[in-house]
């Protein structure tokens, strides 16, 4: 099964963004802050949505470091943010993709999918 | 500690004004002033990385009117106050190049040095609100849309539960979007109440009421705002306090909120109680990143956040605060802040007991 991995530091943009892609047949860890992203252990996500103001650390440099360990580099991300203009960021971080908040989740299926291409994923 | 001196950008093509100008600020110790003067427009560009405190400009330039002359300026020093300088027939003109967003504008023909000094130190203060309101928008912006982020969100999955016919399932959610509107609501009354606060017009309702049950009912409202953090209570006052109840729950939700928001690490967070003869008091503690000596008064100053890179990662109003502590105040009630950088903060809000208000209304 796709494995996405949500890192947002608001809990109720995790819980529905959690429950909505569970409901489209994902299976889906979350973060709650940028340390907890990068101390990815085993079992890494195939997708990463994250935050690009996360408490603590700033989600354009959790990218940063993702994209630059051997284990991580291969994770597409996406950055999420209410900020309609990242791209610049986006590009900087060295990043796949951006999503705007609020989003819309056909918008955010097509994304993932768009990374995901081989996969199928399990629907209830 | 020495003031560090000004850097004005003079842009004056005509000799004479320049030299003019040049010695007035040389003269000002009131306002110590490094001076640029360049005769050219265009010789701007060369300039484009240096970065000025003021930006004097001529609006007379060959071939150019006053309002290219400013635009061209402008978009090389979008966030330096600029004050433009013109003659006396062209007062008009300065003032149409005011409203387009220039800070001041001086008449040559009459420039003196203590008007020179007193327009650059406007100019510079009011670009600094300025800029400070148009980041405060940026701020706004981002914290409104965090709750509507989740309100659509659960929004687009009530509709997929209904299409697949898990009607059970879409209760707690609607609770969950009713949080939501909650919160956003706080935000704009938080919105309301600043300019109200600006304007002395902040509305109390005074009664006695039981502090101690409204900060149960704070807790159990803000835990749900938390999965990391347990809000631990300790003690427990009978004493009533004299106040408004809705403002006080509202200074409650805000130290909460920032004590979820600044110890994203920590598990708990203390809300201790305690009282005194004429006082009760809640101490809000939490095991976050602190707060630097330097900035612990200025946090209760309205729009302020600290600056710097680290505080970019916590996105807020910077209004909170301010209007918790002027909320206190009007109750006659002060808020107070006691911190350690990576230890944590605890916040205390203390308010006089409906006892004590009785007594003082007495003697008075």
């Amino acid at each position: 099964m796709v494995r996405i991995l949500v890192a947002d530091d608001d809990h109720a943009i995790l819980d529905s963004t959690q429950l909505l892609l569970e409901c489209e047949g994902y299976e889906v860890i979350t973060a709650s802050s940028g340390d907890a992203v990068c101390d990815l252990e085993n079992n890494l996500p195939d997708v990463i949505l994250l935050d690009i103001w996360l408490s603590g650390t700033n989600g354009a440099e959790v990218a940063r470091f993702l994209k630059a360990q051997e284990r991580t580099r291969h994770i597409p991300i996406i950055l999420f943010s209410a900020n309609r203009h990242i791209e610049h960021l986006a590009k900087e971080a060295g990043v796949e993709d951006t999503l705007t908040k609020p989003f819309d989740i056909e918008t955010l299926l097509q994304k993932i999918q768009k990374y995901t291409p081989f996969s199928v994923r399990g629907r209830d | 500690m020495k003031e560090q001196p000004i850097k004005v950008l003079l842009v004056e093509d005509d000799p004479g004004d320049a030299r003019l100008i040049a010695e007035m600020l040389k003269e000002s110790t009131s306002l110590p002033c490094a001076l640029c003067h360049i005769d050219s427009l265009f010789k701007i560009r060369d300039l484009a990385d240096e970065t000025f405190d003021i930006v004097l400009l001529d609006l007379h330039f060959d071939d150019m009117t006053g309002l290219e002359t400013y635009s061209y300026a402008q978009t090389y020093f979008s966030l330096t106050p600029i004050v433009v300088l013109t003659g006396l027939r062209d007062e008009r003109l300065a003032y149409d190049i005011v409203k387009l967003g220039a800070q001041d504008y001086l008449l040559k023909d009459n420039i003196e040095p203590k008007g020179l000094v007193r327009s650059i130190r406007y100019a510079i203060e009011r670009k600094r609100a300025e800029i400070q309101k148009d980041e405060f928008l940026g701020f706004a912006s981002h914290e409104l849309k965090t709750p509507v982020t989740s309100i659509k969100a659960y929004i687009q999955l009530i509709l997929l539960y209904a299409k697949r016919g898990h009607q059970q399932d879409v209760l707690p959610l609607i609770r969950k979007i009713d949080v939501q509107v909650d919160r956003l609501t706080h935000l704009i009354n938080d919105l309301l109440d600043v300019t109200k606060v600006r304007a002395g017009k902040l509305e109390f309702k005074f009664e006695s009421f039981s502090l101690n049950e409204i900060v149960d009912e704070v807790i159990s409202n803000m835990q749900l705002m938390t999965n990391r953090h347990q809000i631990v209570k300790e003690g427990s006052i009978s004493a009533l306090v004299y106040g408004d109840r809705e403002r006080t729950a509202q200074i409650l939700i805000n130290l909460l909120s920032n004590a979820i928001k600044y110890s994203p690490q920590a598990d708990r967070i203390l809300v201790r109680m305690n009282s005194s003869n004429d006082n009760v008091s809640v101490a809000v503690q939490d095991f976050g990143i602190g707060i630097e000596k330097e900035y612990q008064q200025k946090i209760f100053e309205r729009f302020y956040r600290i600056d710097g890179r680290k505080q970019e990662n916590y996105p807020g109003l910077g209004l909170g605060l301010h209007i918790a502590s002027e909320i206190a105040k009007r109750q006659n009630g002060i808020l107070s802040v006691e911190s350690e950088p990576g230890k944590g903060t605890t916040f205390y809000l203390e308010l006089p007991t409906a006892c004590s208000h009785t007594h003082a209304e007495k003697e008075a």
